[in-house]
C-alpha cells in the first residue's frame, strides 16, 4: 500500500481554486408530492387527535370551563400549525445533486447539513417503497457506506423512476471503479 | 517444508490440553454468570444453604467436564487442497470450511495454562461479511506453526500461479516473518506506564462495584444504612472524608497499575513488511497483528503524568470488515516520540515533527459561544440556589461553570489541523495532548453541519467519516469547511488505492 505505489501518488499540491466545488452545484428539490403527502398525514393526525379529545370529553361527561377548552383547542392548533410549517419548510431546504463521482445531499431547517458521499465508497444502495409511497409512485433511496450509520444517506421523496435510475447509475459507477491493491 | 512430519490431510484433533482448556472456559463462564447468586446466597442465608451450593457446584463441574470431553472428541480439522475443513459441535454437528484465500491472519494465543504444556490457541480471522472466526482451543505449538506455514505457503504459491491482483497481502507477509522490533516494554517502563494510566477509570469501576454490592445486599435484606448511623456518631468531618478519598485513590492506582501490567506484560511491538504485530500479556499471551491496509487512522495521546515522562498511548484504528459494525482498535502503551515517528513514517511516510504546513486554528466562537451560554445558565442556577439559601451547592455550580469554561478554552487553544494533500493531522486535547493522523483517501464521506448561530456567523462544523469512526473539526468558517470538503472528496475520488 505504501511501499510500491509511491509513484502514483506522491505530492499533490491542492489548489483549492481549481477543484470542482460543491458551492455552485444546483440542487434538485424533492418531489412536491412527497411534501403534500406529509402535510396530509399531519392533518389526518390532527383530525384523529381532535376527535379523540372530543370523544373523551363527551364520554366522561367532563365539564371544563369554556376558557380552558378554548385554550386547549388553540394549543393543539398552534402545535400542529408549527408542525405543518416545519414540514413545509423542510421540503424547501432539502435537495440532492448527483455528480459524476459523488452525490451531495443537503437538509435541515434549523440545523443544516451538507453531505458529500463519493460513489467509490458506497457499499451498496437500496430503493425502498412503503405502501403509501407505492400508491403515489414515490420511493426512497438508501446509500450505505462503511462509515457507520451516521454517514449513510437516505433520500426520501424521489419518484420511483428517479430512484431506480440513480441506483443503477451508482451501481454502474461502483462496478467501473478500478481500484488497486 | 518438512511435510512428512505432520500430515494434516487426515483429520487431526486438538491436543489433550484442549479438554482442560474448554473445561476451564465453561466453568469460569458459568461461575461469572452465577456470581451474584453465589454472593447473595453466601451472605444471605449462611449455614444450611452451603450444601446446596456444594451440590450445584459439583453438578455444574461434572456436566461441564462431560461437555468438554465430548467437545474434544467431536472437534477435528483437516486440510484439503484449497480449504481448511473443521468439524465441531456437541449437540449438532457444525461443519466449517474456510478457503485459504479467505484467511486473513492466523494468530496464536497462549494462556498461562497453555504455556505450561507448550500448546497454543489458534485463532483464524477470515475475510468477508460472514464473520466465521474460528477458534481452536489447543494445538501443540509446533503443529500450529507447521499448519500456519502450510496454509501460507499454499497461498503464496497460488499467487505465483495466478498472479491476479486479488491476493490478500497480509498472508504473503507472514511467510517471511521479518519483523523489526519497534518497542519492547521492560518492567520499569511498564511500571511507568501503569502509574500514569487514567486512574479515574478504575476508580469509577470500584465505585460502581461498591454501589452494586450495596444494592444487592439491600435486596437480600441486609440493611447497611443501619451501620452507617454509627458514622454520624463519629462525625462526618473533613478528615474522615480526606482519609476515605486517599484510600480510594490508592486502591484505584493499585488496581489500574496491576491491570496494566497484567495486560501489557512483556509487550513487544514490531513492524513487518506490511503490518504491525503486538505480543503481550502475563496470564494470557496474545498476539495481534494489524495490517497496514486495514488501519484507517492512528491516534496517540498523553495526559498530565505521561507528559512529564514523555510517553504516549498509540492506538491503531482498524476496520474489520466492510459490512460489519465492529471497530477494532489496538492500543500500544508506553510509546515515545520515536516510535510514533516510526509508525507514522512506515504507514504514511509522514513526519510528525516537521513543520511542513502550519496548524490551522479554529474560530474563537468555539470558545466564546459556549462560555456565554454556560455562564448565563450557571448564573441563573446560582441566583436561584442563593435565593433558596443553599450556598454550598451554589458554590459547586460556580466551580463547575469555571471548570467547563476553562476546559473549553484549553480545548480551543490546543485544537489544530493541517493537511499536506495526502494526510490530515488533527491535534487537540484537554489536559493532555491528542493527535490523529489519517490518510485522506481512506475517508468514506464528508459532511458540513451548521447550527442557526453558526449560519449567522458563516461558520460550520466539518464531519469526517471513516470506516473506524468519525472525526469532527468544529467551528471553521463555512468557506473553509466547503474547501476542505471539496479537496477531501477530490482526493478520495482521484486516488486509486483501496481503503481496505
Amino acid at each position: 500500500m505504501n511501499t510500491g505505489d509511491s509513484t502514483t501518488f506522491e505530492n499533490n499540491q491542492i489548489y483549492v481554486s481549481n477543484l470542482p466545488t460543491s458551492e455552485d452545484v444546483i440542487f434538485s428539490p424533492l418531489e412536491v408530492k412527497y411534501r403534500d403527502i406529509n402535510i396530509w398525514i399531519n392533518l389526518a393526525i390532527l383530525g384523529v387527535v381532535l376527535s379523540i379529545c372530543v370523544a373523551i370529553y363527551l364520554i366522561l361527561e367532563l365539564d371544563f370551563p369554556l376558557l380552558l377548552l378554548l385554550s386547549a383547542f388553540l394549543g393543539i392548533l398552534i402545535f400542529f400549525g408549527l408542525v405543518l410549517a416545519y414540514t413545509y419548510k423542510h421540503h424547501e431546504y432539502r435537495g440532492y445533486a448527483v455528480r459524476q463521482q459523488d452525490i451531495i445531499f443537503k437538509s435541515g431547517v434549523f440545523f443544516r447539513t451538507i453531505t458529500t458521499l463519493p460513489f467509490k465508497r458506497v457499499q451498496h444502495c437500496e430503493v425502498e417503497q412503503g405502501p403509501l409511497e407505492r400508491r403515489f409512485g414515490l420511493a426512497s433511496l438508501a446509500i450505505y457506506t462503511a462509515g457507520g450509520s451516521s454517514s449513510d444517506l437516505e433520500i426520501h421523496g424521489l419518484t420511483y423512476e428517479n430512484a431506480m435510475a440513480m441506483k443503477s447509475f451508482i451501481t454502474k459507477v461502483i462496478g467501473n471503479s478500478d481500484e488497486e491493491e | 517444508m518438512k511435510k512428512n512430519e505432520y500430515d494434516f490431510s487426515v483429520p487431526t484433533r486438538q491436543s489433550y490440553v484442549a479438554i482442560i482448556s474448554i473445561l476451564w472456559r465453561s466453568v469460569s463462564l458459568i461461575f461469572r454468570q452465577l456470581l451474584p447468586i453465589f454472593v447473595v446466597l453466601v451472605i444471605g442465608k449462611g449455614g444450611q444453604s452451603n450444601s446446596y451450593i456444594l451440590i450445584s457446584a459439583i453438578l455444574i463441574s461434572v456436566l461441564a467436564s462431560i461437555y468438554a470431553i465430548i467437545n474434544y472428541y467431536r472437534t477435528y480439522f483437516f486440510l484439503s487442497e484449497k480449504e481448511l475443513m473443521l468439524y465441531t459441535g456437541v449437540f449438532t454437528t457444525k461443519k466449517v470450511s474456510i478457503p485459504f484465500e479467505k484467511i486473513q491472519s492466523i494468530n496464536f494465543e497462549q494462556t498461562l495454562l497453555l504455556r505450561i504444556f507448550d500448546v497454543v490457541k489458534l485463532k483464524i480471522d477470515t475475510a468477508g461479511s460472514d464473520k466465521q472466526e474460528f477458534d481452536f482451543h489447543a494445538l501443540q505449538k509446533e503443529k500450529a506453526v507447521h499448519l500456519r506455514n502450510i496454509i501460507l505457503s499454499v497461498k503464496s504459491n497460488e499467487k505465483v500461479k495466478s498472479s491476479s491482483y486479488e491476493i490478500d497481502e497480509s498472508l504473503t507477509v507472514e511467510t517471511q516473518p521479518t519483523y523489526i522490533t519497534l518497542l519492547h516494554l521492560d518492567m520499569v517502563q511498564l511500571f511507568k506506564v501503569g502509574i500514569t494510566q487514567n486512574h479515574l477509570k478504575s476508580g469509577m469501576l470500584i465505585l460502581v462495584f461498591f454501589l452494586w454490592m450495596y444494592e444487592n445486599l439491600k435486596d437480600i435484606g441486609l440493611d447497611l444504612d443501619k451501620y452507617s448511623d454509627n458514622f454520624d456518631g463519629l462525625g462526618f468531618n473533613t478528615r474522615l472524608l480526606m482519609t476515605l478519598f486517599l484510600v480510594f485513590l490508592v486502591i484505584s492506582i493499585i488496581i489500574s497499575l496491576i491491570q496494566t501490567i497484567i495486560k501489557n506484560y512483556d509487550l513487544v511491538f514490531s513492524r513487518g513488511q506490511k503490518g504491525f504485530k503486538i505480543v503481550r500479556g502475563f496470564f494470557t499471551q496474545t498476539e495481534v497483528s494489524a495490517m497496514d491496509h486495514k488501519i484507517q487512522y492512528i491516534a496517540w495521546n498523553d495526559n498530565l503524568l505521561k507528559r512529564i515522562l514523555k510517553i504516549f498511548d498509540l492506538t491503531l484504528f482498524q476496520a474489520t470488515s466492510a459490512e460489519l459494525d465492529i471497530k477494532k482498535q489496538i492500543s500500544v502503551l508506553g510509546c515515545t516520540n520515536h516510535q510514533i515517528q516510526d509508525v507514522s513514517h512506515a504507514l504514511y511516510k509522514y513526519s510528525i515533527g516537521k513543520p511542513l504546513y502550519q496548524f490551522e486554528k479554529i474560530q474563537p466562537q468555539y470558545f466564546i459561544r459556549f462560555s456565554i451560554i454556560i455562564s448565563i445558565l450557571g448564573c441563573l442556577i446560582f441566583i436561584g440556589l442563593s435565593y433558596v439559601q443553599s450556598y454550598q451547592i451554589a458554590m459547586v455550580v460556580a466551580l463547575l461553570v469555571l471548570y467547563l469554561v476553562g476546559s473549553r478554552y484549553l480545548r480551543f487553544k490546543k485544537f489544530g489541523y493541517r493537511s499536506d494533500g495526502n494526510i490530515l493531522h488533527i491535534k487537540g486535547g484537554l489536559f493532555g495532548n491528542k493527535n490523529i493522523v489519517l490518510p485522506i483517501f481512506k475517508i468514506q464521506s464528508v459532511s458540513i453541519s451548521q447550527s442557526p448561530y453558526q449560519r449567522r456567523k458563516h461558520l460550520a462544523d466539518l464531519h469526517i467519516f471513516l470506516a473506524a469512526g468519525s472525526i469532527k473539526i468544529p467551528y471553521v468558517t463555512f468557506k473553509t469547511a466547503q474547501n476542505l470538503m471539496d479537496s477531501f472528496v477530490y482526493i478520495v475520488e482521484s486516488d486509486k488505492r483501496k481503503w481496505m
